[in-house]
Parts: C-alpha cells; sequence; structure tokens
C-alpha cells in the first residue's frame, strides 16, 4: 500500500476511502426512494432501520468497553473510548423515537418489537462485534461513518412523506437526524482524520467501512426486490 | 504510469471518483486504495450503475 501523501495522516486516507463509499452508498439509496410504490417501501425500510438504531447503542457501548479495558497502553483505544462515550449519549432513545414513528405507518408496534432482525442486519451488525472484540474497538469507526455519510435531508424527507402519503408524524425520528447529523459527521471527520493509526488499524477501519457499504446496499437491493416481486405476486 | 496514477484511472473509468470534485490533497491518497477495496467499488458501481443526475437530491439513508 502506498503511504499518504506528506502532510496527510492514514485517518485522510482512510476518510477519502469513506467518501468513495458514501457515494456508492448515496447511488444505493437513490435508486431505492426513486423506484415505484415508495408508500410501500417505507415500512419495510423502516422495519429494518429499526433493527439497525435498535443494535446500535449496545453495539458502541460494546466498542466503548472494549476500547475502554485497552486505553492504558493503547492511544487509539483511548480516543476510540473517548468518542464512543460522547456519541452514546447522543443517540440514546432513537429506537424508542422511531417506534413512536413507525405507528403512524401500517406497523404494528408489538409486531415490530416482536420481529428479530433480518438476516441483512445481523451480518452487518455482526461483524462489527467481531472486529470489536477480535480486532480493535476503532474497526467501528468505518461502520459509523458510512452510515452517517449521507445524512436524510430535510427536503428529502419532505418529498418522501408527498410521495409516500403517510403523516408528517412517521418522519419525525428522520427529521430529528437531518438536523443532528450534519454536525456528527463533522465531529466524526475530525475524529477519524486525526486517530494515531497503524498501518493494519486502518485496513481494518476501511474493511468496516467497504463490509458496511456491501451491507446496506444488500438491505436496500433486498427491499427493492421484494417489493418487485409482490408486484409481479 | 505510476500505481496511484493506475489507480485513479481505474475509479475513473468506473465512474466512481471524478478528480474535479476532490482537491489534489485528497487525489494524493488514492494512491493508498488496495486492489481489493478498488475492486469492491467497482463491482457494487457495475452493479447499482450509474447515478440518476435529474433524482440526485432523493437520498435519504441509514441512521444511527
Amino acid at each position: 500500500m502506498d503511504a499518504p501523501a506528506p502532510g496527510q495522516g492514514r485517518g485522510a486516507a482512510v476518510w477519502m476511502k469513506i467518501v468513495l463509499a458514501q457515494k456508492l452508498l448515496n447511488t444505493a439509496a437513490q435508486r431505492f426512494w426513486c423506484g415505484e410504490n415508495v408508500g410501500r417501501l417505507l415500512p419495510s425500510f423502516l422495519l429494518e432501520l429499526y433493527s439497525m438504531v435498535h443494535c446500535s447503542v449496545p453495539l458502541m457501548t460494546a466498542a466503548f468497553e472494549r476500547a475502554a479495558e485497552l486505553a492504558a497502553n493503547d492511544p487509539l483505544a483511548t480516543m476510540t473510548a473517548a468518542y464512543l462515550e460522547r456519541h452514546i449519549l447522543e443517540e440514546r432513545h432513537h429506537d424508542e423515537w422511531l417506534l413512536d414513528d413507525m405507528a403512524f405507518t401500517c406497523l404494528d408496534r408489538a409486531a415490530v418489537l416482536g420481529r428479530a432482525p433480518s438476516a441483512n442486519v445481523a451480518r452487518l451488525i455482526g461483524a462489527q462485534y467481531c472486529w470489536v472484540r477480535h480486532a480493535h474497538p476503532a474497526a467501528l469507526f468505518g461502520y459509523l461513518a458510512v452510515i452517517e455519510g449521507n445524512p436524510p435531508l430535510p427536503q428529502h424527507l419532505a418529498e418522501i412523506q408527498r410521495v409516500s402519503g403517510y403523516r408528517p408524524e412517521a418522519f419525525r425520528c428522520l427529521h430529528q437526524h437531518a438536523a443532528d447529523d450534519i454536525e456528527h459527521l463533522t465531529e466524526l471527520r475530525a475524529t477519524i482524520t486525526g486517530l494515531p493509526l497503524s498501518e493494519s488499524d486502518s485496513a481494518l477501519i476501511s474493511m468496516s467501512a467497504f463490509a458496511t457499504l456491501e451491507g446496506l446496499v444488500e438491505i436496500l437491493e433486498e427491499l427493492g426486490a421484494r417489493e418487485k416481486n409482490n408486484k409481479v405476486n | 504510469m505510476s500505481d496511484a496514477q493506475s489507480k485513479l484511472t481505474r475509479l475513473e473509468n468506473a465512474g466512481i471518483l471524478e478528480q474535479k470534485q476532490f482537491s489534489p490533497e485528497e487525489i494524493a491518497l488514492v494512491g493508498t486504495i488496495t486492489d481489493d477495496e478498488i475492486d469492491v467499488l467497482v463491482r457494487l458501481r457495475q452493479k447499482l450503475g450509474a447515478p440518476s443526475a435529474d433524482k440526485n437530491h432523493i437520498r435519504p439513508n441509514f441512521i444511527v
């Protein structure tokens, strides 16, 4: 692998890769939301999203705890723990907000709570637990950066609301993220580009980012394909 | 052609990267992308196709 250009750290190189991943995820999201039957796709999307959001704070907590264990002799773990400690506070209870919003679609609250995460979500989240536990908790930066890389914007949500026909209350949590995630992304970029990364650390975070990209694309593509099959059948 | 230039050309040809959208400092980092990572990006770009220019504003993605 080539070394980063003079004056740039490995964190900047990792961020460059994350930006490329975000652009592809943007295309996948665009294909999904510009398809037909957004009104039927939205509840399916929210179900997958709920699973991911519900898993996120426990995942970040596991990464924080592992980073805290390593922190005494590991500057990267120290920075990872400090970031996650702040971010966990920012993300708490978002699953509950989303659940409240989902009641304004056709989704039944009890059914959502009783539903296990899909295999695609389990693969996505499970990979992170594996790297947190068996590699380094900084791997989670790749996941967070790709997921938070294309936050919803108010005008996007307004258009989806219009096309789908659902009430504004179904979009409150997403609108809150539209307001918050730009700042989160700025902070995340500053954190990642400032990380003291070895070559193997960089490779790990990049691997996490690319696996997250592939996992999210798979979720969007499968939801879209399922809707097309339902239409045919 | 240098390794970095070769990677840049491959990414541009696949429609993944446009030099004009990145600063020279960012472009200089392209050499750090591994061949395996480029393979993932190219495969996904081929699967997804090019972004639609007229509806590029619609992109609500996942949240944490």
